[in-house]
């Protein structure tokens, strides 16, 4: 299966990396490197290909590979390679050997390093084809994160977010009441692959944001180290939703998953029996949409009291109720909906009439 | 914890010539039969797991020993992947053939009563050839009593093996399998062995032999040894502070600390005239500053359930009991011998002529697997517990401590991609059943284009959002699935999976769904089947709709249920659960009775 295809009026981008994450994660029996992954094996190279042939792409739609996170391929990767039946090809942030085992050697002309995008022994853009430069000059690398941006967005929009039907809707576990609600569950129906594209940025967002923070990590510097620690890190989920997303989430990141079933009455007794949190081990707390982070606050003591380290929260959305000066650092979330989205949304737009309510308003 | 060492053993095949049904007979290895073929699997898989193993054979390898008997054991030996230097063989007396012994005797002195009574090394003639053969280059020494020594530096343990047998049949009649050890010669040949060997001074000791030197089972005080040659042989190994006996005769496996000694034997291997057949594994292990010495006993039963043979091998577990403690000579080690039990799931022996309902109800290939993990982080749990007004039982299987790690949660994970390709089930619709069902289903869920949605347990509904309780399917998929695959933790007799369809449901989907005349087949796949009797038809024998393939089978106590005159169920337990009356266990309750 090939999840980073995203289609826009000018091209059809795939990321490498997502594909070769998802085929160790998902594909493989034995998944030992997950999204640590930065070999484009043939077997993923095979998928693709075929995937592109079966497209039937006419000769003027352009296809962008992004090879960002790969630092190599198989060795006769060219053969392969050469089975794909259009020319029309830009390559992201590929290597210098990534592209020479791609492509003959003799093929590789000088006009790529000309544009400028040679950097670091990395082509930031590559092409055989000198025309698509000229053509594809007005993109910018950012744009190709943005379709995905858009689709997201899109989904989101159109597929989960919904109208309660009385309007108010008393929020499960905060003192709010909610015009809206999202239906997480949705996102997986409308589109599995994007399903899972989500959550390989989300474990990307784990993997380096996480990374960079003094109180959690320091000084590591290849991708063994960075999938042996995150080994040791255990996402805690507690409801239906997230417990999909963390079990998602933790094929491509290799870390263990706690579920404590709605944290309430039920889990009184479960910590009478055995006692789940381990002293001194790290979890992050997954959740599919942080509203007020009242399900964080709760989880976030639970760990604490039980001696665990608590280091942050994941969600798929999250509400800025606060300014980012008040809100809580330590969370990461792939869609966030603040005040800015709000504002510059269409009139037309689910999100401009997007509320949280109290009995004052 | 590390594995340090490996000591598999078994004792008493009894491998035998006579057409005797409480024997192992050669036909039954010649023709490779079912218990010869278990048995061989079982230690050969084993055995390859880890690097650092051996094997001790502590005698009665044959039951006369006649050149056939010992030409079958050759056969059995070659058949394990085992290489000759990690077996260790001493004699049985049933190794010693009683007509050579005899027959030389008879030569020597002439016939009469009292050329029976003589002990000869000729009488180990076949079992020497045999032992020669199978563990090349090894030489049987009939002359000495050390016959090999096993030495591991990673435990600074060594073993010496014994031989044991020099005066049986010398003595006739009751007494002639009596175990005996010259003292004073075993005294002169540690002697010179712990000269040549500096580590004999300061590593823990262990000697294996044949006989029972202790006699637990049987008031029969002929078993074992001659009284004062038992309590010599003690006073010896106290003197030499031997840690630990290692033997088989009496065909009842178990460990035990008698003033000081470790006493380690093992049921007979194979004999049918026994209650409990198998082997025994003993595993060193390090833990911090100490090294654990851990029994597994490894217990032949009738299972169709688990395997494609009649028999199987399972390890019988319990709760981890410490029965020694030993200070380590040279450092600051320690060896403590646990006994591991672990919970035996019940396993329902079923007629073996009923071939065509055996075969179509077998548990997954995984089975053994996923019990060995069960046991392993020991999540069955006794007690009382409650999951709602209808949903309660006497025991408890701690799934979310299982799935918590990633090597369980992957393994489950695949081998439910496994079933359900293995089974040819391709489904039309796949749906996780709660927390649990959603960590175990996710690689099914991901690998393929299939449409995928969850759902909470049934009889958990009003603890979950309506949000939660809906089905989320595509519209037009709806009237067109042909065949739902269903992927839980636990079914026990059906009824959550019954009522996702017909009971409490609220949510048009389901409705739909299940009562749609397209739905032609719900397959489930479980980790755990917790009924009595597994059936692949679990709602009702004529209802084929519902195919369920348990990986495993774990046998849960149901607490006692009934109706009362309406015909409602209300707090029956609280009268008539025997341990809820009498406080026997703690109550567990995982709702808000309110």
């Amino acid at each position: 299966m090939i999840i980073s295809h995203i289609k826009s009026n000018n091209f059809h981008y795939f990321n490498i990396h997502a594909e070769v994450s998802y085929y160790h994660s998902f594909e493989e029996k034995n998944n030992t490197v997950g999204i640590y992954a930065n070999v484009f094996d043939n077997k993923v190279l095979v998928k693709l290909i075929e995937y592109l042939n079966e497209l039937k792409l006419s000769n003027n739609e352009l296809i962008i590979l992004d090879f960002n996170h790969i630092n190599n391929l198989d060795p006769n990767a060219h053969t392969e390679f050469y089975k794909l039946k259009t020319n029309k090809i830009l390559f992201l942030n590929i290597k210098n050997d990534c592209i020479r085992k791609l492509i003959l050697a003799e093929n590789i002309h000088n006009f790529n390093r000309d544009k400028g995008y040679f950097n670091n022994n990395t082509y930031l853009k590559f092409s055989y084809d000198e025309d698509i430069f000229n053509k594809e000059n007005v993109i910018e690398i950012e744009d190709y994160f943005f379709e995905f941006e858009k689709k997201l967005l899109f989904i989101i929009e159109n597929n989960c977010l919904k109208e309660h039907k009385n309007n108010n809707s008393l929020h499960h576990s905060s003192s709010i009441y909610l015009p809206y609600y999202f239906d997480i569950k949705e996102i997986l129906t409308v589109n599995k692959k994007f399903y899972i594209l989500c959550m390989y940025y989300l474990s990307k967002k784990i993997t380096t944001n996480f990374d960079d923070k003094n109180w959690y990590i320091t000084n590591i510097d290849d991708q063994d180290s960075k999938a042996k620690h995150f080994k040791n890190i255990t996402l805690f989920c507690q409801n239906l939703n997230s417990s999909f997303i963390a079990s998602t989430i933790a094929k491509f990141i290799l870390s263990d998953v706690m579920i404590l079933d709605h944290i309430g009455p039920i889990n009184r007794v479960y910590n009478e029996i055995e006692k789940k949190i381990n002293h001194g081990e790290k979890y992050i707390t997954v959740g599919d949409v942080i509203c007020l982070g009242t399900e964080v606050r709760i989880s976030k003591n639970i760990i604490e009291f039980s001696g665990g380290q608590f280091i942050g929260n994941i969600s798929l959305i999250r509400i800025m109720t606060l300014e980012n000066q008040h809100a809580f650092t330590n969370a990461f979330s792939l869609f966030e909906i603040n005040k800015n989205l709000i504002s510059k949304s269409p009139d037309s737009s689910k999100f401009k009439n997007f509320k949280i309510k109290t009995a004052l308003d | 914890m590390e594995n340090l060492l490996n000591i598999y053993h078994f004792s008493d095949l009894h491998i035998s010539e006579k057409s005797n049904s409480s024997i192992i007979e050669i036909e039954e290895i010649n023709n490779n039969g079912d218990r010869y073929i278990a048995f061989k699997n079982a230690i050969n898989k084993e055995f390859a797991k880890t690097k650092n193993n051996i094997l001790i054979v502590s005698g009665d390898i044959a039951d006369t020993a006649s050149e056939n008997e010992y030409q079958a054991a050759s056969k059995f030996f070659n058949d394990l992947d085992i290489l000759n230097e990690r077996i260790f063989i001493i004699p049985g007396n049933h190794d010693i053939n009683e007509k050579d012994n005899t027959t030389f005797w008879c030569q020597k002195v002439g016939r009469g009563e009292n050329c029976q009574k003589f002990e000869s090394i000729e009488k180990y003639n076949e079992f020497s050839k045999f032992y020669e053969s199978v563990l090349t280059p090894k030489k049987f020494n009939a002359n000495k009593i050390i016959i090999d020594k096993f030495i591991c530096d990673s435990t600074q343990t060594m073993i010496l093996f014994l031989n044991s047998c020099s005066k049986c049949y010398a003595i006739q009649g009751d007494y002639s399998g009596m175990g005996f050890i010259n003292v004073s010669q075993l005294e002169n040949e540690i002697e010179e062995l712990s000269k040549n060997e500096k580590k004999y001074s300061t590593y823990n000791k262990f000697i294996c032999f044949h006989q029972n030197i202790e006699i637990n089972y049987t008031l029969d005080t002929k078993n074992g040894f001659e009284t004062q040659n038992r309590k010599n042989i003690e006073d010896l190994f106290k003197k030499e502070k031997i840690k630990g006996v290692i033997y088989g005769h009496q065909h009842t496996g178990d460990n035990f600390n008698k003033n000081g000694l470790f006493h380690l034997n093992v049921d007979s291997l194979l004999k049918n005239n026994t209650d409990n057949k198998g082997f025994n594994l003993y595993s060193l292990e390090k833990e911090d500053k100490r090294i654990v010495f851990k029994q597994n006993i490894f217990s032949l039963r009738t299972n169709e359930l688990h395997n494609n043979s009649n028999f199987t091998f399972f390890i019988l577990s319990n709760p981890t009991e410490e029965v020694l403690s030993m200070p380590n000579a040279t450092n600051s080690q320690e060896i403590i011998a646990n006994k591991v039990i672990h919970n035996v799931p019940q396993i329902e022996n079923k007629d073996s002529e009923n071939d065509v309902s055996v075969n179509s109800n077998k548990l997954s290939e995984y089975s053994e697997k996923l019990l060995e993990y069960v046991k392993k982080i020991n999540i069955v749990k006794t007690g009382h517990f409650h999951w709602s007004d209808t949903s309660r039982a006497h025991n408890w299987i701690d799934i979310p401590q299982l799935l918590n790690k990633k090597k369980y949660l992957d393994n489950i994970q695949n081998w439910i991609l496994d079933i359900k390709n293995k089974n040819n089930i391709n489904p039309d619709l796949i749906i996780a059943l709660g927390l649990e069902g959603n960590l175990i289903s996710v690689k099914v869920a991901l690998e393929n284009e299939i449409p995928f949605s969850y759902l909470p347990y049934s009889y958990r509904y009003n603890d979950h959002t309506p949000l939660e309780k809906e089905l989320k399917i595509e519209s037009n998929l709806l009237n067109k699935v042909k065949s739902l695959l269903i992927i839980t933790d636990v079914v026990h007799d059906g009824k959550t999976i019954k009522n996702i369809g017909y009971n409490i449901n609220e949510d048009e989907n389901i409705k739909k769904l299940f009562n749609s005349k397209t739905l032609e087949k719900v397959y489930i796949i479980s980790m755990f089947f917790t009924g009595t009797n597994f059936n692949r038809y679990i709602l009702d024998e004529k209802d084929k709709k519902y195919e369920l393939y348990p990986i495993t089978q774990i046998h849960i106590v149901e607490c006692p249920y009934d109706n009362n005159e309406d015909g409602k169920e209300i707090n029956y337990w609280k009268t008539k659960c025997d341990i809820y009356c009498n406080k026997l266990d703690k109550i567990y309750k995982f709702y808000n009775e309110n």
